[in-house]
Parts: C-alpha cells; sequence; structure tokens
C-alpha cells in the first residue's frame, strides 16, 4: 500500500528538525535587539535635531537679510510669509464685449 | 498564539515567540548560527513595523520567519549552484549515516526551494507543529482551506522530490 502524501512529506520534513543539542540563546539576541534599537533612536534624533537646526539656521539668514522688516515680530511674520508665499498678480480685466464675440 | 486579545509590548512578544521562530528558520539555514541572526532580524523588521504590533502579531512573525528564511535558503541554493558548492559542507569528518541524513535534508531545502512560495509556508509552519487555525491566521488564508491547501503542498513536495531524486 502507498504512503499517503501527508505523512510521506512529514517524513521528509522531519529531517529539518535542528540538533536537539542546539537551543536558540534569547538573552543575546535581545541584547543584539537593544544595541540596534538604541542606534536607531540616536539616528532619528540626529534626523530631527538636524532638521531643527537646518530650519533656526533658515530663520535666523532671513531674518539677517532683512533687518528692517524684522523690526517686530509681526512684520517680520509678514515678510517672511510673502516671500514664501508671493502674492499672484491680479487677472487683466477681460472687457465683456471680448467675451459676447 | 496569542493568550489575550489585546497587544503586548516587545519585550513579552520576543519571550513568547523567539524560540520557535529561530527553530523555525533553523530547519531550513544550514547554520544554526545563521538562524539566530535572521531571527534577530525578523524581530527587528517587527519592532520597526507598528501595523504588525497587535493581537496578530504571532501569526505576523511566523510570516515573516519563514519568508525570511525561505529567501535566505533560495539564495543560498543559487550561490552554490553557481559556485557548485551544492553538495553538504565535508569540513568535519562524519559517520555514513550522519552523511546520509545530511544529505537527506539537503535534499528536502532544495525542493522547498523551488516550490511554489506559499506552498513551502505551510509546509514549513505546519511541519513546525502549528494548527490549522494558526497556519490560517500566519498566512492570512480562510480557516476552511487550510486543509485542502496543505494537502496540495503535500502533493506538489512529494511529486517534486521525486522528480529530482526518486524514490528514497
Amino acid at each position: 500500500m502507498e504512503i499517503p502524501d501527508s505523512r510521506w512529506t512529514e517524513d521528509r520534513l522531519a529531517s529539518l528538525d535542528p540538533p536537539a543539542s542546539w537551543s536558540p540563546n534569547p538573552a543575546r539576541a535581545l541584547a543584539r535587539i537593544r544595541l540596534r534599537q538604541r542606534s536607531w533612536r540616536r539616528r532619528i534624533a540626529g534626523v530631527v535635531l538636524g532638521a531643527v537646526a537646518a530650519a533656526v539656521a533658515c530663520f535666523v539668514l532671513m531674518a539677517a537679510s532683512a533687518p528692517q522688516a524684522c523690526a517686530t515680530p509681526t512684520s517680520c511674520a509678514e515678510h517672511f510669509w510673502e516671500k514664501v508665499f508671493p502674492k499672484r498678480p491680479a487677472a487683466p480685466h477681460t472687457p465683456a464685449v471680448w467675451l459676447s464675440a | 498564539m496569542e493568550s489575550a486579545d489585546q497587544p503586548l509590548d516587545f519585550e513579552s512578544v520576543f519571550h513568547l515567540h523567539y524560540t520557535q521562530i529561530a527553530r523555525l528558520i533553523a530547519r531550513l539555514v544550514r547554520d544554526t548560527a545563521r538562524a539566530e541572526e535572521l531571527a534577530v532580524e525578523v524581530f527587528w523588521k517587527y519592532w520597526r513595523t507598528p501595523r504588525a504590533q497587535g493581537p496578530k502579531a504571532g501569526g505576523w512573525l511566523y510570516r515573516a520567519a519563514v519568508r525570511t528564511a525561505l529567501n535566505d535558503l533560495r539564495a543560498e541554493t543559487r550561490r552554490a549552484r553557481y559556485e557548485s558548492l551544492a553538495d553538504p559542507p565535508n569540513g568535519f569528518p562524519t559517520p555514513e549515516q550522519a552523511h546520509a541524513a545530511a544529505e537527506e535534508r539537503e535534499q528536502v531545502r532544495r525542493v522547498l526551494a523551488v516550490l511554489d512560495g506559499r506552498q513551502a509556508e505551510l509546509l514549513l509552519l505546519r511541519g513546525s507543529g502549528l494548527s490549522y487555525d494558526e497556519v490560517a491566521a500566519a498566512l492570512e488564508l480562510n480557516p476552511a482551506s487550510v486543509g485542502t491547501l496543505i494537502a496540495r503542498a503535500q502533493q506538489a513536495f512529494r511529486k517534486e522530490y521525486l522528480k529530482q531524486y526518486g524514490n528514497p
């Protein structure tokens, strides 16, 4: 009688069992993960700090380039807002006759 | 896999699953040290994937582990094919019986490496002692169809094995 596929496959796959003498070392693995977590957090903190430092540097440079506009905090904010989002020139007026033509 | 439905913190999940995950990977990876390395890699990915950290963390880990191990096995099989190093390592003398067992292990691994990914995953998870429900949860399958899928995978495995190596 032929052995069913399930039994046959299980027999073959049983050969993959790791050696009985071996047992994984969770403490060492966890220590390695903690080390990577620390280094990952340091890297993220570095990126965030870098971004904040770059933003502050940009602000200082912009303020230094327009000292008069930055005489008061409100005018300074308005000045930068207009620099970043300049007002669009108004669209030229189209006479109604052109539209009806 | 998880006893409660609420998510556990990383260390609890780690302690709950690490040994099983490392042993699952070791079934496919020749070197146990490499298996532990890959298991660490799986938990590292888990830590960095917030959507995996929930009540289904166990399923995610098993799925990630079996895929990581299969990828490593396929890469190793390709390397061995190119470098003509497909024979088991002969760095240490082994008795005849141990040699035959190692050879069979290599043959099983090679067959799993060429089998359809989903079928190999099913066989490995089932072979690692997971129940049908756990296999379904890990691979996000309908529990009602797991039995049929496993039966097909076993059939495909046997066919491929016999095609490559004949009757053992």
